[in-house]
Parts: C-alpha cells; sequence; structure tokens
C-alpha cells in the first residue's frame, strides 16, 4: 500500500489536519519531515494514496497548509 | 489554612490535576513539536487535544489560535504590544489591573492616546454608554477587565463587544478573573482576544496562562526556536507557533487539560453559584459586624466574581490580613496590582482586604472567617 506524506509547516496544523481527516474517516499518521529545502523542520501527515484526492479536499477546507507532497 | 486568596491563584488544586500534572513529569519529560520519535509525537498530539478543549471551553472554534503563555499578564501585553502602534487610541475601564495598566502606560509614554471608560457600580448600561462614548471609528483596540480583581463587579463586555463589533475595533477581554467561573462565548460576545490566568478559575498550575487570538495576529514581542520552519531566520507566522518560542510548559498545559475536565465534570455554572454562596455568606456576615466597610456590591449571579473588598475602621488592610493569618486564615490586602480600581472606589491610600472563594471554600470557613474578623474589630 503506498504512501503519501502531506507537510505542512508546523506540529499544531499536522495534529489538526490529523484531526480533521479522522472526524471523515480518513486515518493518517504524523511524522517529523526533514524536507531538505530552505524550510527546514517540517510536519507530515501520512495517509494511504487512496485516500489522497479526499485528504486534500478536507485540508484545504480545513485552512490546514500543505506545502508539499511527498511519496 | 484557611484559604480566601482564590482570586490570586486557586487553592487547593483538584486531585485529578495533581495527578495529570505529576505524571507529565513523571513520563511526558520529552519536548512536543521538536523530536520525531513516537512520544513527542504523541505529546504533540495531546497538546492539540488541549488546545481543542480551551477552543470548545470559551466558544472559540479554532483549537489552533489557542496559545499558552507563561501567565495571563503574557498574554495581555502580546495583545497590546503586538497590536497597538504610538499615536494609536485605545480604551480600556476604570478599574484595570495593572496588567493591561502599565503597558498601556507605556504605551503612552510613546505617544499612544487612551482613554479610560467609567464603570458605573449597578448600572450596566452607564457603563456601556461610557465605552460608546469613547470608542471611535479609528480606535486600534478596546481592552478591558472582564471583572475587578478588587470589587468584584462583572463588566458588560457582551455589550461592549457589540460596540465594537460594529465600529470594526478589536476588542480584547482580560478574563483573569473569569476564566472558568462566568460564561465566556468569544464567537457570541464578539471578543478578539481573549486573555486567560488558567491558575484560577480553571485550576491549573501557576506558571500558566492562555491567548486566544480570533483577531488579526497580533506581531511578536519575542521571537526563537519553534521547531518548525527552522532553516529560516524569520518567526514563523502560523500559529500558534508564532507565539510559542521556546519549549512550552507541557506539565502545566496538562495541568490546563485536567483542570477543564475538572471544571466541566462539576459544571462550571455549579461551580460558580458554589463559590458566589460561600462569598455572600461571609458578605451578610460582614454587614452585620460594626466598624465593617464593604466595597462589593452583594455577591450575585452575572452581577459579580466570588470576591469582595473591605475595611475595619481604624485599621489598615495590612494589620488586618497579618491578624488573619495569625488566626490561618488568607487573605490578600493592600492595593492588588489595581491602583485604578483602588482610586476608583476611593481606598487608593488604604487598600482593602480581598477575599475570594473557590470551588472548595465551605460555609465552615466562611463561618470561620466573619468570626475572625468580629474578633479582632477594636470598638
Amino acid at each position: 500500500m503506498k504512501i503519501i506524506t502531506l507537510v505542512t509547516p508546523t506540529a499544531t496544523l499536522a495534529e489538526k489536519g490529523k484531526d480533521v481527516l479522522q472526524k471523515n474517516g480518513i486515518s493518517s499518521e504524523i511524522r517529523k519531515v526533514m524536507s531538505g529545502t530552505v524550510a527546514g523542520c517540517l510536519y507530515g501527515i501520512r495517509v494511504k494514496e487512496s485516500d489522497y484526492n479526499r485528504a486534500m479536499e478536507l485540508l484545504n477546507s480545513a485552512s490546514v497548509r500543505i506545502i508539499s507532497v511527498k511519496d | 489554612m484557611i484559604y480566601f486568596d482564590n482570586a490570586a491563584t486557586t487553592n487547593p488544586k483538584p486531585p485529578e490535576v495533581l495527578k495529570a500534572v505529576l505524571e507529565a513529569l513523571k513520563t511526558k519529560s520529552v519536548n512536543p513539536g521538536r523530536g520525531g520519535y513516537d512520544e513527542a509525537v504523541a505529546l504533540s498530539g495531546e497538546i492539540y487535544n488541549c488546545r481543542k478543549k480551551v477552543s470548545d471551553f470559551f466558544s472559540a472554534g479554532a483549537p489552533e489560535r489557542v496559545i499558552f503563555t507563561p501567565n495571563c499578564t503574557a498574554a495581555i501585553n502580546t495583545v497590546i504590544k503586538g497590536i497597538c502602534r504610538p499615536g494609536d487610541h485605545i480604551v480600556a475601564s476604570s478599574l484595570e489591573h495593572n496588567a493591561v495598566a502599565r503597558p498601556l502606560y507605556k504605551l503612552q509614554s510613546f505617544g499612544a492616546e487612551v482613554d479610560y471608560a467609567e464603570v458605573i457600580f449597578g448600572d450596566k448600561n452607564a457603563t456601556v454608554r461610557s465605552f460608546e462614548r469613547l470608542i471611535r471609528d479609528n480606535t486600534r483596540l478596546c481592552i478591558c477587565t472582564h471583572a475587578s480583581n478588587v470589587t468584584g463587579t462583572i463588566l458588560p463586555i457582551a455589550e461592549i463587544g457589540e460596540i465594537c463589533a460594529k465600529k470594526g475595533v478589536p476588542f480584547a477581554v482580560d478574563a483573569a478573573q473569569t476564566a472558568g467561573i462566568a460564561e465566556i462565548d468569544m464567537r457570541k460576545m464578539k471578543i478578539d482576544y481573549l486573555c486567560v490566568a488558567s491558575h484560577k478559575g480553571l485550576y491549573a498550575p501557576m506558571g500558566t496562562g492562555i491567548l486566544i487570538a480570533l483577531g488579526e495576529i497580533p506581531e511578536t514581542l519575542f521571537e526563537g526556536g519553534t521547531g518548525s520552519l527552522s532553516m529560516s531566520y524569520l518567526q514563523p507566522q502560523e500559529l500558534p507557533d508564532k507565539f510559542e518560542s521556546g519549549t512550552v510548559n507541557v506539565p502545566g498545559i496538562i495541568g490546563i487539560n485536567a483542570g477543564i475536565d475538572f471544571v466541566n465534570s462539576k459544571g462550571r455554572e455549579r461551580i460558580y453559584s458554589h463559590e458566589l454562596k460561600i462569598t455572600k455568606r461571609i458578605y451578610d456576615g460582614l454587614l452585620k459586624i460594626p466598624l465593617i466597610r464593604l466595597y462589593s456590591e452583594a455577591p450575585k449571579m452575572n452581577v459579580t466574581v466570588p470576591t469582595l473588598s473591605f475595611n475595619i475602621e481604624g485599621m489598615t488592610s495590612t494589620e488586618v490580613a497579618e491578624k488573619l493569618a495569625r488566626k490561618g486564615i488568607a487573605t490578600r490586602a493592600g492595593l492588588h496590582c489595581a491602583p485604578m480600581a483602588h482610586r476608583r472606589i476611593g481606598t487608593i491610600d488604604s487598600g482593602t482586604v480581598r477575599v475570594c472563594s473557590s470551588a472548595f471554600s465551605t460555609d465552615i470557613e466562611a463561618d470561620a472567617l466573619i468570626n475572625a474578623v468580629k474578633s479582632i474589630v477594636k470598638i
């Protein structure tokens, strides 16, 4: 099962995102992410690839800023 | 000790809070939002859940706008100095604690214009009009105490919030004396910034405070490491990280979580009602003692918090508090960091003896205080 990491800038946003997804039946886990970009320490919400589109929709509606997506 | 200084901090703390804080110290000494290991990530989740609980408690609807601060004073400073600039117009009340008065005084020295709306005891409408007269379309901030820490008077913040909302003026409330006691619904009352002393009516440890910032996001008073966007030297703008530089007070926050659970389990209104009953018992008892002067309205739901101030004619407030302390009763004498309020009630030279009950205060303790006061009155 392929996992996609939706990268947010802060732990609180990641937790908020996980909360929003959980309320809508999408399971996720949070992992710290070192992006190797100018951003530095970031937080990833890991979801199944099959949940990606719906997850992005939900996170955007809840103003959870996703700054990048990693495979 | 019979403790009636709950306006300074509540004592005792509920067993649930003690247990939660001790547990946090024993098993949760990891830094949330820093390490990527399971324990740190799990703790981040717990902290977030506490933000949600706080947000729900005050009907804010925005957990990420819940910012943990070292105390209510830090929250108030963040709002005043993060929003206002030299030359701005600010409105406050005539009963402000120094947590509000001092930052405003400092801003005045930099050219800010501050007007203080007169609080009219026993006449809510007159107080509202007092604020309405002063709030202009270009007022940068209206900030007021929800209740006086000296007299216990509750201000009409819902009505003041309405005026501010109509004029587009940001509205901040110092809820140090009311959080966990009086009803506070940020959305309904049009409160943009709520400043909370969580170690009082929320029964959390000292060294904790909360700022809920629903309005325009203030500038920071200090910057530092946030465990996020670390490559940049710019302070992150995302909330709450923007205002939570450095390590947060994890045991304190877990204590806030447990404190809110305590208040919710007993019922906020039930606690408030109980506290008012105790303070009313004291009020009625003091009224019958000769030479007692009371400076508070009779304790009443939605009119006062469970705080009252009094003096004994012929004795200084300090002397009275000292004699009570020798009898094992804790009260607070003096100006209570609120000289404005004391000027308003005419006690700037004498101060007052202040009494405030909590969820744990009892009739027996109230009677002990009354009897102690009777015994020290010099007729």
